[in-house]
């Protein structure tokens, strides 16, 4: 007995001083980075953003990039810009009119869409409207007729009958009657002649050096305009550094070319000391693409070449080979070890190996797929960690004992968005130097240093579950977290699955439930069977500020589900059909699917239903997005064996196979309506810019018919982002509080630090009804006026291009802004998007449009299929 | 005495523990979530979990996707699992006659127990496919082609592929059963002038009686099984009489419908536990006398 246990206790000793040796070899092997520190353990902490006060070195004209750190000094490539003065504008204006010809205001008052006298019918409603005081206030076409505001068309668009051709020509006798006194390369020489005449206002580009403690600043390395060719550079351990220069020259032809890449060593006083052509060392063949160059810990250089291959170059400008990879390198980083960690990307998948740079053997699989999807950014460790990964939500360190990534924070607990974030130097003391962006778009240099946990703990933590990343509402999550310490709002979202809504659903009926959902895109009518959503219309009810008032007149009851507001959203676009009122105008409650055949049949053969015309936008556009028409959910009968569905498939037969489509179909559309040989268009609504466009592509004879359904009118509303309260949350007041935040527009400041709105003219419909108004008065505006804000606002002028057709778009009307208001009121709700139904009938339907399959036969299929899907969902 | 109670102690802590790691799987895998899967059947929805009795029982038997669900899946054991038993009886009597190529024959019925389902299903659809290899048979007949899978006679397909897969292992144990039959008793009713047939069935039925009961429990276990080869060939919602039980219920688990999907378990469990109940019932009957 004494035997055995002292057989134990010795083999105790024995696993011990192993373990101890295995981990003072590593210890004792570590000469990492520039400064050979040892290594942290790699776990997770939270952190808090520190602002480094760098004096003037970052300020509106300047800003830094490629940062490295070494002995409390970091190391930077200043890049400076400065605006130039007016008088630079006013020369370059002067040659351009030598160059292109003078361009006057009459010119560009021929150039608008508005004729002549409608033009003069403005101009006289807007003196009359002075005189009686209205001062700058916006004034509106209202009161023009249609036929006014139109005029004659032919005169805008040109007609058919040959004389749009004679205007083409016309205008091209005019550009050749004006001759320009001058050629391009004269235009390029004086263009540079008077760039050069202000020097003080050129990018340029320097290599510095700031003491973080003493705040000194040193100005190592002038690069001039050489920053237009410099790629990356590389410091070594003794603080000198070599900078790869890329130039593209091309051949005599100017057709061909190029890129020339040349490694230019400097001394310790940042004096050039030698030279190397990498095209000539490494046989780089013409069209050879380098990446930026890392230094190993021996001082190599080591570069992507682009494919399947990496270059090491010794510090004396010697090849020292090639290594080569099964698959294409991604991202690499020299570990503590001076081994290199190389993420590949192949047919084989994505993965991590590990490879030797002396004897350039690349050896075997050491992490799999997650770590390798995070090559871009992969970071050098500085000595404090093997290496660094960044991703959208998190820091991670590669932790060699476990062979695996840590991650060490999360960028929103630390108060910053982690695509903001640029470059990461992690410090002996824990801390890190981050370079990125704040909101506004800011470079800002910080630290991260560690949050002591104790306050955090204490808040109370609202969840919002999205199924993919929103950096926008990071952003307001952000803002909001800022301004209320007392409460934490965590972002949950399922970037890493192949299909985040599914891995959204899966995770709340699971039992996982947030406390706000992101519900755009799901399918709503799921959400709400289930029970998940909270109906927010006692919120409303009661919200003194977030009332019906608050949303745009209809979208309320547009979106309500049995007279219950599951979701509320910040903005939104209608999708809709539109087509000639003349012809479709009797469908003001909108048109089931065999009013379409019976319009469509009523047509001359080879009339396009649609601009791609092809059997598969038929079925997907019109037939399958809404079966509601063939299925009674509450009784579980389908009726897909009727001659009404027959007619339906028959129909789309009669469309050609199209998976290929090209945009000389889109480019036809404007001639094709106007020929009567296109019926129908499919529209997105986000603004009166949409429907104006479409009065011109009708001729005025627009009408939105919607997609064909069971009854209803086929409008329907797409929100932006939309929220739900989770049933299941026990904070829903807050809840509702926090939605009420993120409906609000992300207001971020500038370098002047005054506050945008950077939404306000963001492409959608806004729910916010003032938000709606303050938009429709900017669209509306025939002539410049400065608003509250002190923001100029300027007459919309937007052009359309439909081929060879130029379609010219100005204000919006009165009338434009009533359809806009009907359409929103007229509309059926949220699209739900159901893929389930599609996905079982398509097979068969194509079946039988393949000619695979008789009618009947494949009708009977379905009906059966049908019956038995929608009876299990009774 | 004492001792000898303290003996039987340690002996029954002996073969608890030696037990125990088994139990323990057991109860983590198979107990403890039948009763979980109880408490979901018991609930309106896994968000609100708001206790409503036997309402998804009673909603659940009046769905008339689940009634079809069970009907085809009783349909089909009805008719595959006693075609199952027989015809891998017969079989098993021919392989007991003295036959050329017996060892061959076995061989050959065994084999599909050894291909993977995924070779199985490419066979199948090679075959039955509307390209497939039977209707270049049929249309050399002058028939147009048919797809097999999505008509009427996809049950019969689906039977074919069941008992291709199942006769094999039941032909053997049949074997087996059929050779522990004393050679004495035979050889005695024989010797009385006893048929071939009575022999059959007055003797060695009796005698196979409990490997008929479990050919019979194994063959209606498998025929539930059949469905991941029918959800191979034709998904989630097959055409016709081949839409069972697992269909459902794999259905409900697509769209989360953890509810119905457990009280179809539930319903489904209870009515197995009753048929094989019965099963053991006549088993007892029939078997008793062998044992006596």
């Amino acid at each position: 007995m004494r035997r055995k246990l002292a057989l134990i206790m010795a083999g105790i000793l024995v696993i011990g001083m192993l373990a101890g040796c295995k981990g003072g070899d590593k210890s004792g092997d570590n000469n990492a980075g520039l400064n050979g520190e040892s290594e942290i353990v790699p776990e997770f902490k939270t952190y808090e953003m520190e602002t480094i006060d760098m004096g003037d070195v970052m300020n509106n004209n300047t800003s830094i990039s490629n940062i490295a750190y070494k002995d409390g000094t970091l190391y930077y490539i200043l890049n400076s810009y400065a605006d130039y003065p007016d008088e630079f504008y006013e020369e370059i204006e002067e040659l351009d009119k030598l160059m292109y010809g003078d361009m006057d205001a009459s010119d560009m008052a021929k150039d608008n869409e508005l004729p002549e006298d409608v033009d003069k019918d403005v101009s006289d409603k807007e003196a009359s409207q002075s005189e009686d005081g209205d001062g700058d206030k916006p004034v509106s076409n209202d009161e023009i007729s249609d036929d006014e505001l139109l005029g004659d068309l032919d005169d805008i668009f040109g007609d058919d009958s040959g004389n749009e051709d004679a205007d083409d020509n016309k205008d091209e006798e005019d550009a050749s009657d004006d001759d320009s006194p001058m050629t391009e390369e004269e235009y390029n020489q004086k263009y540079d002649e008077i760039v050069a005449k202000y020097p003080e206002c050129e990018n340029t580009s320097c290599f510095e050096s700031f003491n973080l403690e003493t705040k000194e600043r040193k100005s190592l390395l002038d690069f001039g305009l050489e920053r237009e060719g410099l790629n990356s550079y590389v410091m070594f351990s003794d603080g000198t550094i070599a900078i790869l220069y890329e130039e593209y020259v091309s051949d005599d032809s100017g057709e061909m070319g190029e890129t020339k890449y040349t490694l230019k060593y400097y001394d310790e006083k940042y004096n050039e000391k030698s030279t190397v052509d990498i095209n000539e060392l490494l046989k780089l063949k013409s069209d050879a693409y380098l990446g930026s160059i890392m230094a190993d810990n021996n001082d190599n250089i080591l570069f992507s070449m682009g494919e399947k291959e990496l270059a090491i170059i010794g510090k004396d400008g010697s090849n020292k080979g090639i290594m080569k990879f099964d698959d294409y390198v991604g991202g690499y980083v020299v570990q503590p070890d001076n081994h290199l960690i190389v993420a590949c990307y192949g047919e084989s998948g994505n993965y991590i190996v590990d490879a030797d740079i002396e004897t350039l053997e690349v050896g075997d699989k050491i992490l799999g797929e997650d770590a390798a999807n995070m090559w871009y950014g992969f970071m050098d460790g500085n000595g404090v960690y093997d290496f660094l990964s960044r991703s959208p939500q998190s820091l991670y360190a590669y932790d060699s004992d476990n062979k695996s990534l840590v991650e060490l924070l999360k960028w929103m607990d630390c108060g910053i968005i982690g695509d903001n974030v640029e470059s990461v130097i992690p410090l002996p003391d824990g801390r890190f130097i981050c370079l990125g962006y704040d909101e506004g778009g800011n470079r800002i240099l910080f630290y991260l240093k560690e949050k002591d946990a104790d306050s955090s703990s204490s808040k109370s933590t609202i969840k919002i579950m999205l199924p993919y990343n929103d950096s926008s509402i990071q952003q307001k999550v952000l803002n909001y977290n800022k301004e209320n310490p007392d409460c934490k709002v965590e972002i949950i979202t399922f970037d890493d699955e192949i299909d985040g809504f599914t891995a959204m659903i899966s995770e709340i009926t699971m039992g996982n439930t947030p406390d706000i959902i992101n519900v755009s895109n799901v399918d709503i009518e799921n959400y709400i069977a289930k029970g998940i959503l909270e109906d927010l219309s006692p919120y409303i009810q009661k919200d003194e500020e977030y009332n019906e008032q608050y949303f745009v007149d209809g979208l309320l009851d547009a979106t309500k589900k049995d007279g219950k507001q599951y979701y509320v959203m910040d903005s939104f676009v209608l999708i809709t059909t539109s087509g000639k009122k003349s012809e479709l105008g009797k469908f003001k409650k909108g048109w089931t699917m065999s009013d379409l055949i019976e319009y469509y049949n009523s047509k001359p053969e080879g009339t396009k239903l649609s601009a791609y015309n092809t059997r598969e936008e038929v079925l997907y556009t019109y037939v399958l997005h809404d079966l509601n028409q063939y299925i009674d959910w509450n009784t579980g009968e389908v009726k897909f064996d009727t001659e009404e569905f027959k007619n339906v498939l028959e129909f789309c037969k009669k469309f050609p196979e199209g998976n290929n489509v090209d945009m000389e179909m889109e480019d036809a559309t404007y001639q094709d309506i106007k020929s009567g040989k296109l019926l129908l268009l499919q529209n997105t609504i986000g603004s009166t810019e949409d429907i104006q466009l479409n009065k011109k592509l009708f001729n005025n004879d627009d009408f939105y018919v919607g997609f064909p359904r069971a009854e209803g009118i086929g409008t329907y509303i797409s929100p932006n982002t939309a929220y739900g309260i989770c049933s299941s949350s026990e904070n829903k007041e807050k809840a509702w509080d926090i939605i009420k935040y993120l409906l609000e527009p992300e207001m971020v400041r500038d370098e002047n630090g005054n506050e945008t709105d950077i939404e306000a003219d963001s492409y959608g419909i806004p729910a916010s009804a003032e938000r709606l108004e303050k938009r429709l008065e900017k669209e509306m505006a025939t002539k410049k006026y400065t608003d509250e804000n002190g923001e100029e606002v300027y007459p919309r002028e937007s052009t359309y291009t439909y081929g060879d057709v130029e379609i010219k778009l100005g204000p919006a009307t009165e009338d434009e802004v009533r359809t806009l208001d009907e359409l929103i009121k007229n509309s059926s709700g949220m699209f739900n998007y159901n893929n389930s139904i599609t996905m079982m009938l398509q097979e068969d339907i194509i079946e039988y449009l393949d000619g695979k399959k008789g009618l009947d036969e494949t009708v009977k299929i379905i009906q059966d299929k049908m019956s038995k899907y929608v009876n299990e969902n009774k | 005495m004492r001792q000898k109670k303290t003996r039987k102690t340690a002996e029954r802590i002996k073969s608890i523990s030696f037990l125990a790691p088994s139990g323990l799987g057991v109860l983590t895998f198979f107990v403890i979530p039948f009763f979980v899967i109880i408490y979901y059947s018991l609930l309106d929805n896994p968000i609100k979990k708001n206790y409503v009795g036997i309402d998804n029982f009673i909603s659940l038997i009046n769905n008339s996707a689940f009634q079809t669900a069970a009907f085809d899946t009783l349909i089909f054991s009805v008719i595959a699992v006693p075609a199952a038993v027989v015809l891998s009886l017969l079989l098993a009597l021919l392989l007991e006659c003295k036959l050329p190529f017996r060892s061959q024959f076995r061989t050959m019925f065994l084999s599909p127990l050894m291909v993977p389902v995924a070779s199985v299903i490419l066979v199948w659809q090679v075959l039955f496919d509307a390209n497939g290899a039977l209707n270049q048979i049929t249309s050399f007949f002058g028939c147009s082609p048919v797809d097999w899978l999505d008509s009427e006679y996809n049950q019969l397909i689906v039977l074919s592929l069941f008992l291709w897969k199942n006769l094999g292992y039941n032909m053997i144990l049949f074997m087996a059963g059929l050779g522990n039959i004393p050679k004495d008793l035979i050889e005695v009713a024989k010797l009385e002038g006893a048929g071939s047939f009575k022999i059959f069935w007055k003797l060695k039925l009796r005698y196979i009686s409990p490997t008929i009961f479990f050919v019979a429990i194994l063959s209606l276990i498998n025929s539930f099984k059949i469905f991941r080869e029918v959800y191979l060939l034709t998904g989630g919602h097959p055409y016709g009489n081949i839409y069972y039980m697992q269909h459902f219920m794999n259905n409900q688990f697509e769209k989360l419908d953890y509810q119905k999907l457990s009280t179809a378990a539930v319903i489904m469990s209870v009515v197995m536990v009753v048929i094989i109940g019965l099963l053991f019932i006549i088993e007892n009957r029939f078997g008793r006398e062998v044992e006596e």
